[in-house]
């Protein structure tokens, strides 16, 4: 076995070892004397860590950490009216697209009632008069929902 | 919505309360300063609170807050920390042990505190905490390589102060 590092003597000592490296770490120990002094030599930084920070942990100030943790506010409430702003904001922004989108769709239909435009004189030419040729085409209603959309958004 | 599910806010509070002593003790550990440890505690409840959907019961929430703690620690106070002198911080943390001292005990703490801050922490959560090295590197985000290395540099450090000495003296006898 390759000599030990003293990363691997520290695993040895805290016991974090598999065991088969654990057996090669002991048997190599047991048969060099001087690895035998380096272990020995590492573990004099075995100290009684426990005891000594428990007592640490006596001097806490533990009421005033408590009293402290009690006036946290619940993070639950403005978490909620957090979303609910959200949510609302949302419907409303999804509300007033509709609006718009209706209002837009009435103006237009207005307008090519009363005030035809050269397109849409060359269009009525094209089909037959009907109830219906006041509605914008499919197409237009989808640039026509577009754009209302993006006019939300911007 | 899985927050809801996992653990009540009253549960949760109950819970994180009875680790304060302890994570009290690691913000002093790590700023060695009482005042800093005990926002530091607050500041670890405040981040827990708003995360406990990420906490799942029964996981080891000391190991969790540990690791909330340190990297509040690392990230966001260390990193802004001008204004404290370091000279007086050190001095500072030893009056905190010379309070009561245990004559072994504030041996101990005093050698740790010397240890640079990376060795000081890992020393701290393997041996004082208890947890193993893979749980070690999890609470600071590093690989177990570098908490073997640091163990043993740490070790080598502490093996070279004499061996403790347990005399008893006036300030045990008040202790006991």
């Amino acid at each position: 076995m390759k000599a030990p590092s003293d990363e691997q003597l520290v695993a040895w000592l805290d016991n974090e070892l598999g065991a088969e490296q654990r057996n090669l770490l002991e048997q190599a120990i047991a048969d060099d004397a001087l690895l035998n002094l380096r272990v020995q030599w590492l573990s004099r930084s075995n100290l009684p860590y426990q005891n000594a920070y428990d007592e640490l942990a006596q001097q806490a100030p533990l009421e005033r950490l408590q009293a402290r943790l009690d006036a946290v506010p619940s993070p639950e409430k403005p978490r909620l009216s957090r979303r609910w702003f959200i949510g609302a904001a949302a419907a409303a922004l999804f509300a007033s697209g509709v609006l718009a989108d209706r209002a837009f769709l009435g103006w237009q239909a207005t307008r090519s009632n009363h005030c035809s435009s050269p397109a849409r004189d060359a269009a009525s030419k094209r089909r037959p008069m009907s109830g219906h040729d006041a509605a914008p085409e499919p197409e237009n209603k989808a640039k026509l929902l577009k754009a209302a959309s993006a006019h939300e958004q911007s | 919505m899985i927050r809801e599910a996992a653990i009540s806010e009253q549960a949760f509070r109950a819970e994180l309360g009875r680790h304060l002593a302890r994570l009290w003790r690691y913000g002093l550990l790590l700023s060695r300063n009482r005042h800093v440890a005990e926002d530091l505690v607050h500041a670890t409840c405040v981040r827990a609170l708003e995360r406990a959907g990420q906490y799942v019961a029964g996981t080891g929430m000391e190991r969790w807050l540990l690791g909330l703690l340190h990297s509040i620690w690392t990230n966001e106070v260390r990193a802004r920390r001008v204004r404290h002198e370091p000279g007086r911080n050190g001095a500072e943390a030893h009056d905190v042990f010379a309070a009561k001292p245990h004559v072994m005990a504030a041996q101990v703490i005093r050698r740790v505190d010397a240890l640079p801050e990376t060795q000081r922490e890992t020393v701290y959560l393997a041996y004082v905490e208890g947890f193993s090295y893979s749980e070690v590197a999890e609470i600071l985000h590093v690989p177990v390589a570098t908490v073997m290395t640091r163990l043993a540099t740490a070790r080598l450090k502490l093996a070279e102060y004499p061996p403790l000495y347990p005399v008893p003296t006036s300030n045990e006898a008040d202790y006991s």
